[in-house]
């Protein structure tokens, strides 16, 4: 679904990815883990599209179509989504209309008539239930006033609703306690199935205690230095990054 | 104010004079006007108004002439109203609708002695007394007491719009005591050919009552239109104005407010959508002049192209007044290179148990807004539309009547539209 062939990506013309390779089938999670400025938001930024990420050299294609010529909007159309760090707000924007906005240009992107608003309504419906939204936050402008949970398990209900091939999830632990931590996840781990893969982007190892992914990497200094399965996140955990770092 | 400001406005100042009633009452106004003089480009509350496309006309009384022979039926909002038709500020009769237990009087049929007393204004500057003078027509509009009127009183000013012609009305709201109404003002221009419309309304909201207003500038892109309304508001009264600035070539418009009463309310709210080279100057002055009253200001601009606005907002808080609540928050979007947004929020407070406070932001659209829709799918062009909108539109959300909120919001949506069909 996913491969990255030799990425280098720079910001500001300084060189952060230097090399990643990464393949990623349907229906497989992984986790990227490294330490603070291995450039583990680099590269969720890169493939969501972010301006001022500059592709150097390498590939990333999805679905057999190279993303790097995609705007951002068009890999949301092809069905990548990514759960920022830091979900914006935007005042003034109902949440149910951001949702059926986005909802209706991908479907349109796709070629898809925009959805039926009852349908709509019983989808988003149905979503919030999944993910035990408190139904005010539909109302509400987009994030405008959530705590920091509520704008994470938002980024997620964007997901169940726009149903996307790919999801990168970058650090959507960082700020969360551990009932949100837990409510994000389970949100997560019900959207999981067989077409779908996910891209966990952490710097801690609790996520991976509710979410198990099926390949573990670590991210040093642009590349990737060690992969392996969901025991290299327990190792990480009690060991720290430092034998891998001396390693290298 | 300073009479010396008078002589570099000498020209203008001869030509409006031709335009004064002859009346005692206007006459009167006439020579408060030249107390105080035209302020010049140099006077600080005046500076960002320019007069020179106003002063290169040769002004003249826009004449009098049936409302039959305009097209007042093309400009008129598609809301269930009763409708009172004003050409050039002539009230017709004949073309409004009759309102039950609402009286409208011709100013006319007045009395000097009652034209002073519905008169006074809250504020007075050179364009109230210029305003004042040359009002050749107007209604005063009288509410019974204790009345609801479900369906919104929808003043429709048809305004010649030919070169050098001054509309230049004034009117009246009398609501009495512990009644309730909506008004729309909706100012349009018949022609294109670059008049003044000077405009006042004066309203005076009884005991316990309920007002909702909405003002609608929608003249055309050669107009001046120099607009200046007080509310005064009695004990446990509230108003609520909503004033929206669409298009003119120059738009001044003020709304002055009086809280007269304890436990009284009043919002002041506008959206101002100057684009090309459009002028759009609102203001606001306040007078808190009686405790336990709670007043709310809600001022967006969105500036696109060359375009040039002011925001000017005064909160005066009496040492009467104590246990006054008041917000004033006017928010500014710059979308033109060349836009210019000038704003200036100001608090006078006199009194000391009370709690006011004023926001001003003026910036670009966030560029992280934009990117999160975009990774959500929307294109970028309709991203930053729907944030530019829902800008504007929370303002317009603030309007009790449904259908006029619609309007509001379906205005500012094809205004915003049309501004980015020249990029």
């Amino acid at each position: 679904m996913l491969e990255i062939k030799d990425l280098h990506v720079s910001v500001e013309e300084n060189a952060i990815l230097k090399g990643i390779n990464l393949t990623v089938k349907p229906g497989e999670v992984h986790a990227i883990m490294g330490p603070n400025g291995s450039g583990k938001s680099t590269l969720s930024a890169t493939l969501a599209g972010k301006d001022d990420y500059q592709v150097d050299s390498g590939e990333i294609i999805f679905k057999g179509q190279d993303l790097t010529e995609l705007a951002p909007e068009e890999r949301a159309g092809e069905g990548v989504f990514l759960a920022f760090q830091y979900p914006v707000e935007i005042p003034g924007v109902s949440n149910k209309l951001f949702l059926n906005t986005a909802l209706n240009e991908i479907r349109g992107y796709r070629g898809l008539e925009p959805i039926d608003r009852f349908d709509f309504e019983d989808l988003l419906e149905e979503k919030a239930q999944l993910l035990k939204m408190r139904p005010h936050l539909l109302q509400r402008s987009v994030n405008e006033g959530f705590s920091g949970g509520e704008k994470k398990r938002n980024d997620i209900l964007q997901m169940a609703v726009l149903s996307p091939d790919l999801c990168i999830l970058d650090e959507t632990d960082s700020g969360l306690d551990i009932d949100a931590l837990k409510a994000v996840s389970e949100g997560v781990n019900a959207l999981q199935n067989e077409q779908r893969a996910f891209i966990l982007v952490t710097h801690y190892q609790r996520i991976l205690n509710y979410i198990k992914p099926d390949f573990v990497h670590v991210l040093y200094k642009g590349k990737i230095v060690k992969s392996g399965d969901h025991t290299l996140a327990h190792e990480l955990e009690e060991k720290g990054y430092g034998w891998i770092i001396d390693e290298e | 104010m300073d009479g010396s400001l008078m002589k570099n406005r000498l020209s203008l100042l001869d030509s409006f004079q031709t335009l004064v009633q002859p009346n005692e009452w206007q006459n009167k106004q006439w020579s408060k006007l030249l107390g105080v003089g035209l302020p010049s480009s140099k006077h600080e509350d005046w500076k960002y108004t320019p007069f020179n496309r106003l002063e290169q006309l040769e002004l003249i009384r826009a004449p009098e002439q049936p409302a039959a022979n305009t097209p007042y039926n093309e400009f008129s909002l598609d809301i269930d109203a009763y409708r009172l038709v004003f050409v050039d500020g002539y009230f017709s009769a004949r073309y409004s609708d009759w309102i039950p237990k609402v009286r409208v009087t011709p100013n006319s049929a007045l009395s000097p002695i009652e034209t002073d007393e519905l008169s006074r204004s809250i504020k007075p500057d050179a364009f109230t007394y210029i305003t004042d003078a040359t009002a050749s027509c107007g209604v005063l509009i009288e509410v019974e007491a204790n009345t609801q009127i479900s369906k919104p009183i929808y003043l429709l000013h048809v305004n010649s719009g030919k070169q050098g012609d001054v509309s230049s009305y004034r009117n009246h709201i009398e609501v009495a005591e512990h009644s309730e109404i909506n008004v729309i003002e909706h100012h349009v221009s018949e022609g294109a050919g670059g008049g003044v419309t000077l405009s006042r309304l004066t309203q005076h909201i009884g005991c316990g009552a309920h007002y909702h207003h909405t003002k609608v500038i929608e003249e055309s892109s050669t107009q001046h239109h120099f607009g200046h309304n007080d509310i005064t508001i009695n004990e446990h009264a509230s108003a609520h104005s909503c004033c929206l600035l669409y298009s003119g070539q120059l738009i001044r418009h003020q709304v002055s407010s009086l809280l007269e009463g304890e436990q009284g309310f009043v919002s002041m709210d506008s959206v101002s959508l100057p684009q090309s080279e459009e002028v759009f100057d609102t203001r606001t002055y306040l007078k808190h002049n009686a405790p336990h009253c709670l007043s709310e200001q809600n001022h967006k601009i969105i500036a696109r192209d060359q375009s040039k606005s002011v925001f000017d907002g005064m909160i005066y808080v009496d040492p009467v007044a104590q246990k006054t609540d008041g917000q004033m928050d006017t928010h500014s979007l710059i979308l033109g290179d060349h836009a210019q947004v000038n704003s200036k929020p100001k608090l006078e407070i006199y009194a000391d148990d009370v709690k006011c406070s004023h926001g001003a932001t003026t910036g670009q659209i966030d560029p992280n807004q934009i990117n999160y829709l975009r990774a959500r799918g929307i294109p970028k062009q309709h991203a930053e539309h729907m944030i530019t909108s829902a800008f504007a539109i929370e303002v317009a959300e603030r309007i009790k009547h449904p259908a006029l909120r619609q309007y509001a919001i379906e205005k500012i949506n094809a205004s915003l539209n049309k501004g980015s069909e020249h990029d």
